[in-house]
């Protein structure tokens, strides 16, 4: 999955648009990312890459590129 | 493995009650921006909850609800040969609040009677302890009280949980009868922290600081749910040989939209099949599940025998699954009171 393909499933999780996000984007510094988008985000990592996380290992994600790198099978 | 055919048991009936109060999760925007309520809103499907007017407890709707009940069944106290009531918030530390509800509802001394501290898998593993005393011929006829108040989640800064729960009691009569139950437990008690109430209890007796009120690990609970729920679903479906379509609805606790969402897809289950009351009631923690059956109900033909797949899972962790049919005949309208125990102790 390319790194355009992995921000549009984070940008779906967060709704908003994907020209919002980079891999830099730092997610405290959006009101979309709170506890109903962690949700959204293990249910996105369990439907696409048939993995789970932890909340605490999601509650260290900084930018969305820690968030990119936790998407993989 | 803890997986069983309970036969010549049936159902007899079922009735829940929820108080009068109803707080709009709109009305979420006075202590949250309007953004996050939406939010909120659009991931749980929580519209508005039935809370308690602050003197009702879980028992109290109970109590409502098996009164009711044991009137439309035209059944008195000498019925009933074991009464379980499952909570998390019982009436007083000692005794089990089961004995108080033995005798405010008048049930013979001739009794099985305890409390069971589980909650959103209270309702199957309480028909899986009362099918299995029935079918086994230590009772005749069980009545499986579960009911929670979350008062302690009113004043909480946290939306997640200060729009969630709404209040349910709920009565089930087991008896002898022709059609059977399937049943199926999990638990793990290595997830005991993931929701949990630590003090005050035995092992911090002393302590004051810290919070005294439930907390949860969202992400892990939820994580929890969508992978070990559809798995146990499957597991099921498997071994007792009948395939999940097969079942007119599959009723799943109430614990937010997303959840069912999840579930729902990973059985490849049309949502049609999966009855939501979380809109108008919210999660109301143990009593969800026959809290959806009755609301479902309503909106059925009278006449109707459903043949229903059901889900509980929550803190223990505990989750289990439990297959029924129940005439909708035998389930009561939706009861709304206000109604409490007027305690004399001061």
């Amino acid at each position: 999955m390319t790194d355009n393909e992995k921000i549009d499933l984070i940008a779906e999780v967060l709704d908003v648009e994907s020209s919002k996000l980079s891999p830099d984007t730092v997610l405290s510094d959006l009101a979309e990312w709170d506890s109903v988008a962690a949700l959204a985000f293990i249910a996105m990592l369990d439907e696409h890459f048939g993995k789970t996380i932890k909340g605490t290992e999601i509650r260290a994600f900084e930018t969305v590129r820690d968030a990119m790198n936790v998407m993989t099978k | 493995m803890i997986s069983k055919k309970f036969c010549n048991i049936s159902i007899e009936g079922l009735a829940c009650a929820v108080p009068s109060k109803v707080v709009l999760s709109q009305e979420l925007t006075e202590l949250f921006d309007a953004n996050s309520v939406n939010r909120f809103v659009a991931a749980t499907g929580i519209k508005q909850r039935h809370v308690t007017n602050g003197k009702q407890t879980g028992s109290d709707l109970c109590y409502v609800a098996a009164k009711k009940l044991m009137e439309e069944k035209s059944l008195s106290g000498d019925d009933i040969d074991a009464l379980v009531f499952v909570t998390q918030f019982p009436d007083y530390k000692i005794p089990s609040t089961a004995y108080v509800l033995q005798y405010r509802l008048g049930i013979k001394q001739d009794c099985l009677v305890f409390d069971v501290n589980l909650g959103c898998s209270a309702f199957i593993n309480g028909i899986y302890f009362l099918a299995g005393l029935v079918e086994s011929g230590t009772i005749n006829r069980g009545l499986l009280l579960v009911g929670d108040v979350d008062m302690e989640y009113q004043n909480t800064s946290d939306i997640s949980f200060a729009g969630m729960f709404g209040d349910a009691g709920s009565a089930c009569l087991i008896t002898k009868g022709t059609d059977s139950i399937n049943g199926m437990i999990r638990s793990d008690g290595s997830g005991y922290k993931t929701i949990w109430t630590p003090k005050p209890g035995a092992r911090f007796p002393q302590e004051k600081n810290g919070p005294l009120f439930k907390t949860m690990n969202g992400e892990d609970t939820f994580t929890f749910t969508i992978t070990k729920v559809p798995k146990l679903l499957k597991e099921f479906c498997n071994t007792f040989e009948t395939p999940i379509e097969s079942f007119d609805y599959c009723v799943l606790h109430q614990a937010n939209l997303m959840v069912l969402q999840q579930i729902a897809k990973k059985l490849k289950l049309d949502m049609m099949k999966v009855p939501v009351s979380l809109d108008k009631y919210g999660n109301t923690d143990g009593s969800s599940i026959p809290v959806t059956i009755v609301d479902l109900c309503e909106k059925l033909k009278k006449g109707e025998r459903l043949n229903l797949i059901a889900s509980g899972f929550g803190v223990g962790l505990s989750w289990g699954v439990i297959s029924l049919t129940i005439a909708t005949d035998d389930i009561l309208p939706m009861i709304v009171t206000d109604d409490y125990y007027k305690e004399d102790y001061v």
